[in-house]
């Protein structure tokens, strides 16, 4: 196993991009360590030095595996698979061939397509189109797998009523040359008529049988490679993992594995992002950490040598050391989030943004409450709305000069509509919390173009208002600390 | 170049075991066998040769902290175990400025109770205050020093910042002298985090990371065996199984948010039940959970897994 054929930067690369704090350093130690003679055994082994270098906690793990298994597995996969290599010949022979042969499908689809367009155009020489297409069909009678399909389509230039012209490509073809004689006995009128009815059929069963012919294909190709992987899964994510909203693997990603990397035609039709979420759980913690207000409060433990001298030069003697509290933080907050209704789309972010507060910031204290719309009298302390607490209540217990309040809401944004007597109960709630609390900022989760003209419009003018993502929370953060003017 | 050849002779098989009865020589405490997965012994060899410090992070009880002793035994290398408080400072690890005691010395200097002269040269020389923290006497030490840091995450969040220059670098600045200290060697740096806070990423950036897994049911066995000879196979059997189906149900109840039996209660388990006559013991370990004190330590636990053994 050579070290220069792996595709260690490759993979470093995807992982950089997905998000991992890895430098080159990273890079050069890998390099080290596989020249020292670790992680050369197997796959594992390299699996393992490269997690205990480049990885740094547990969701980190799931996306370096998965990202291993794209650029190093196909490599491990070829070379487990030495002993089958006459059989790999044959198939790169075969799935050779094979690519030719689609691509003659392809061009003969198009050719019939073409023709079909044009034809009617050359509306004289029409029985002789009509024949030139059975010869065509003649042509590719050769053709055992999707010889029937191109048949379909032309069966259906002939204007036939039924549609699902793939379908019927079982049946003879006797019967289909018989019908197209029958049609050339029609009269011209009646195929004016019936032209706009043919080109859409000819359309839709165009489609179909594009779209047919795609699957077959790829249905022979995951017959094949199911048989030169089968020990190799690949890493499955787990069920929890597709419901809840993880970090940069998203949904998409785990459709494209469906998608061999080979198929051509099918891997442009997605586009992958690393993440689905406008903010990663680090550049939120990232903001977090920033929202601190370091006051000296508590035991005094610290030593403050500058005033123990000053008070020495006073008294004349050292009588006792002078000491000062250790600064903490002192800042708390309170988020308030909008659940269900037209907030369920942003249900993970909302959840992301809770998450990271509890666990990732250094705040003294994060209450969240839940609350439906507009907040009035009650908050909720659960996504469910089961249990309330007045505002009153919520308010009594924060300490007015260290706490900011943040909502989470799309204040009408997502539906788009104006809705005046939200504006008031928002409004009058917004009163009721400026009355004890300074610092209070709203996140909208919908882009800011979009508020104009909805309820979210006006809502602006009574709070700072930001969009939710990085410069927003940025913003929404500088407000909270007391740094940022209104706007 | 020594320090090259020092890395490459220094190995952690995780196969040097204490005895039975053995004493470690500085504090007198009972030394306990230790054993490491493969993965474990993988990722200390690579910290050793790649003089970059070890994050280990898992469960409470499975072991983080007790890897650097046994890694201390089968190296026989100067240990240094810094324990961190909430209250930790970055620059206590290093140094300690006793500026108070210096100011005290003045004073009785400057009343004419401390008359030798050798005092007041002393006194006046501010490198008699400087302390040397675990990490300044893991530096200048001659042979490479086993630093444990231990669970770095109770302490606030500028204080894996604060140690970055060390960390990196391997040398820090006294500032009431002057002073530069530069390490010798390099030091093997065992971080432990309870993962409670989020570590900063330029931090985490220079350590290799390690999760500590719970040890399958092979390695339990094993680790009882080692840490208990003398007892009978029929005992350990029993105890182990009836420890893993526990800690399934746990883990199906409460998955990865609540406290789960670790390793080091089943040890202290089972001492309790090693001391009690064999039959009894097994009688009661097929019926109910004997002892649920020591594993379980909430009133919910016990009420939910001792009772409902019972009802079966």
């Amino acid at each position: 196993m050579n070290v220069e054929e792996l595709p260690l930067f490759e993979l470093f690369t995807h992982l950089r991009e997905a998000g991992l704090p890895l430098g080159v350093g990273e890079y050069q130690l890998v390099l080290r360590a596989l020249q020292a003679e670790y992680g050369k055994s197997d796959r594992a082994a390299l699996a393992r030095l490269c997690k205990t270098l480049w990885v740094k906690s547990n969701e980190d793990e799931r996306i370096f595996d998965y990202h291993f298994e794209q650029v190093v597995g196909p490599i491990y996969a070829t070379q487990v698979s030495s002993t089958n290599a006459n059989t790999d010949s044959e198939r790169s022979e075969r799935s050779e061939g094979f690519n030719i042969r689609r691509y003659l499908i392809f061009g003969t689809a198009i050719l019939g397509m073409g023709i079909l367009v044009f034809g009617p155009y050359w509306r004289m020489p029409s029985s002789t189109v009509q024949q030139g297409n059975n010869t065509n069909t003649s042509i590719d009678v050769g053709d055992s797998d999707a010889g029937d399909i191109p048949k379909g389509m032309v069966t259906n230039a002939g204007g036939n009523t039924n549609a699902e012209g793939v379908t019927n490509a079982e049946e003879s073809d006797e019967d289909k040359s018989t019908q197209e004689d029958d049609d050339n006995s029609k009269s011209d009128e009646e195929k004016s008529r019936n032209r706009p009815i043919v080109w859409s059929l000819v359309g839709v069963s165009a489609l179909t049988a594009v779209l047919l012919l795609i699957r077959q294909l790829r249905k022979r190709r995951d017959t094949r490679t199911d048989l030169t992987k089968e020990e190799e899964t690949g890493p499955t994510l787990p069920a929890e993992l597709t419901q809840q909203m993880e970090d940069e693997i998203e949904v998409v990603k785990a459709v494209r594995r469906v998608f061999n990397r080979k198929d051509d035609l099918t891997s442009h039709l997605f586009q992958t992002t690393s993440d689905y979420l406008p903010l990663s759980r680090r550049q939120m913690k990232q903001s977090w950490r920033r929202l601190r207000r370091l006051v000296r409060e508590g035991p005094a433990t610290e030593l403050d040598l500058e005033a123990t001298i000053k008070h020495i030069g006073q008294q004349g003697i050292l009588l006792k050391p002078v000491f000062v509290p250790r600064r903490i933080n002192r800042t708390e907050l309170l988020i308030l989030v909008d659940q269900d209704g037209s907030m369920v789309p942003f249900h993970s972010l909302a959840h992301r943004m809770v998450e990271t507060v509890l666990q990732g910031s250094r705040l003294a204290k994060a209450e969240i409450y839940y609350f439906h719309n507009c907040p009035n009298e009650h908050l909720y302390q659960d996504p469910n709305h089961l249990i309330a607490e007045t505002v009153h209540q919520v308010l009594f217990f924060l300490r007015p000069q260290y706490t900011g309040v943040l909502i989470i809401s799309d204040a009408g944004a997502a539906r788009g509509g104006f809705n005046p007597e939200r504006v008031e109960l928002t409004a009058q709630f917004l009163d009721k919390l400026k009355q004890r609390i300074r610092h209070i900022v709203w996140l909208n989760p919908m882009p800011q173009p979009r508020w104009l003209g909805t309820t979210a419009d006006e809502i602006s003018y009574l709070v700072p208002m930001f969009e939710l993502d990085r410069n927003g929370l940025d913003a929404a953060i500088k407000v909270l600390r007391g740094q940022a003017s209104h706007h | 170049m020594a320090n090259r050849l020092d890395n490459q002779s220094l190995k952690y098989t995780g196969k040097v075991q204490p005895k039975p009865g053995e004493r470690d020589s500085k504090t007198g405490a009972l030394l306990y066998p230790y054993l490491p997965s493969l993965a474990l012994i993988e990722a200390v060899n690579l910290a050793i040769y790649l003089e970059r410090p070890l994050l280990l992070k898992g469960e409470p009880g499975c072991g983080k902290t007790q890897l650097a002793q046994a890694l201390t035994y089968e190296l026989n290398l100067p240990f240094e175990a810094w324990h961190i408080k909430s209250t930790s400072q970055a620059r206590d690890g290093l140094y300690t400025f006793d500026a108070v005691g210096r100011l005290r010395d003045a004073q009785l200097a400057a009343a004419g109770h401390m008359v030798k002269n050798e005092d007041i040269v002393l006194i006046s020389n501010p490198e008699t205050y400087v302390k040397l923290g675990p990490f300044g006497r893991a530096f200048l030490n001659q042979q490479r020093t086993i630093v444990l840091i231990d669970e770095i995450d109770k302490a606030d969040i500028d204080f894996p910042n604060d140690l970055l220059l060390e960390l990196d670098e391997k040398r820090f600045f006294i500032e009431e002298t002057g002073q530069e200290v530069r390490s010798k060697t390099a030091p093997i740096v065992l971080i432990t985090s309870n993962d409670e806070k989020d570590l900063p990423d330029a931090f985490l950036r220079r350590c290799l990371f390690h999760y500590v897994e719970f040890p399958d049911t092979d390695r339990l066995r094993g680790i009882i065996c080692s840490v208990f000879p003398n007892s009978p196979q029929v005992l350990v059997e029993h105890a182990v199984t009836r420890f893993e189906v526990l800690r399934k149900t746990m883990q199906e109840d409460k998955g990865k948010a609540g406290k789960k039996v670790s390793t080091s209660e089943l040890i202290d388990w089972f001492k309790i039940l090693q001391r009690h006559s064999l039959d009894e013991t097994i009688a009661q370990l097929k019926t109910k959970l004997p002892f649920p004190g020591i594993l379980l330590k909430s009133r919910e636990d016990q009420i939910r897994y001792v009772d409902q053994h019972r009802e079966r």
